[in-house]
């Protein structure tokens, strides 16, 4: 009985496909902007944090669709080397490393960024840094101004990473 | 980046923003992430230190090795007391 639970679980975890992740990822969006438009600088980390979770999922649909083999796979099926890949989709927070298997990404965000007269790529750095730091070390409480200008960040980073 | 460009970065970053700075290759491809704990932090937001710190990279950095930049973090001392 058990086996089969969990069974049912990961399958459904590894039937995740980047556009349904895209999907959460902007339902996740959404929630941030209604917790902003509260105005309660009390929901300010929340909004920071559900924005940076918006550019996680996206960065984890990318991997998935980079390496759809791995992804599908349960754990005790993978090879070594497909461990790293493999626990940054379904375990690991850690956006810095996420981007660092995707070097293709930052190589598509640089063009586009270069058409567009921005550096996508810095951006998306920038907000990687600061919810690694928000989420992590900082028990600070922020103000909804900040909250607002990395939810806005976030608003147009993730079209490009969609 | 070359050992050179991330050591010129470090350099730049540490006269901009005083304090310490640190940087560390990620996987020996080339890439480094730098960290910057500085006083001059505190009345700036996470973003604005990021803005004006990407600033200096833009400065120091030719346009391709600033991809080789894997992440820059910024903190002020009191906030790298570890939590209990």
């Amino acid at each position: 009985m058990a086996t089969n639970i969990f069974e049912r679980i990961f399958k459904k975890q590894s039937q995740l496909r980047p556009s349904a992740m895209a999907t959460v990822a902007q339902r996740r969006f959404d929630d941030a902007e209604s917790l902003r438009n509260t105005g309660q600088n009390a929901r300010a980390n929340g909004v920071a944090y559900l924005a940076g979770f918006v550019i996680e999922i996206l960065l984890k649909a990318r991997l998935v669709q980079r390496f759809p083999a791995i992804a599908s796979r349960r754990e005790h099926q993978l090879r070594d080397d497909e461990r790293g890949v493999w626990s940054l989709i379904w375990r690991q927070h850690n956006l810095e490393k996420m981007l660092s298997q995707m070097p293709e990404l930052e190589a598509a965000l640089k063009k586009q960024g270069e058409r567009a007269g921005r550096d996508y790529v810095a951006d998306l750095k920038k907000l990687c840094a600061t919810w690694t730091i928000q989420a992590r070390y900082s028990p600070r409480t922020i103000l909804m101004d900040e909250a607002g200008d990395f939810l806005d960040r976030v608003r147009e980073l993730k079209e490009k990473l969609k | 980046m070359t050992e050179d460009q991330a050591n010129a970065l470090k350099k730049a970053l540490q006269q901009q923003f005083g304090g310490d700075v640190e940087a560390e290759p990620v996987n020996g491809q080339g890439r480094y992430r730098f960290a910057i704990v500085s006083a001059s932090f505190e009345p700036m937001t996470h973003l604005e230190r990021q803005d004006a710190i990407w600033q200096v990279v833009d400065r120091v950095l030719p346009r391709e090795a600033t991809l080789d930049v894997s992440l820059i973090l910024a903190l002020t001392p009191g906030e790298l007391t570890p939590a209990d």
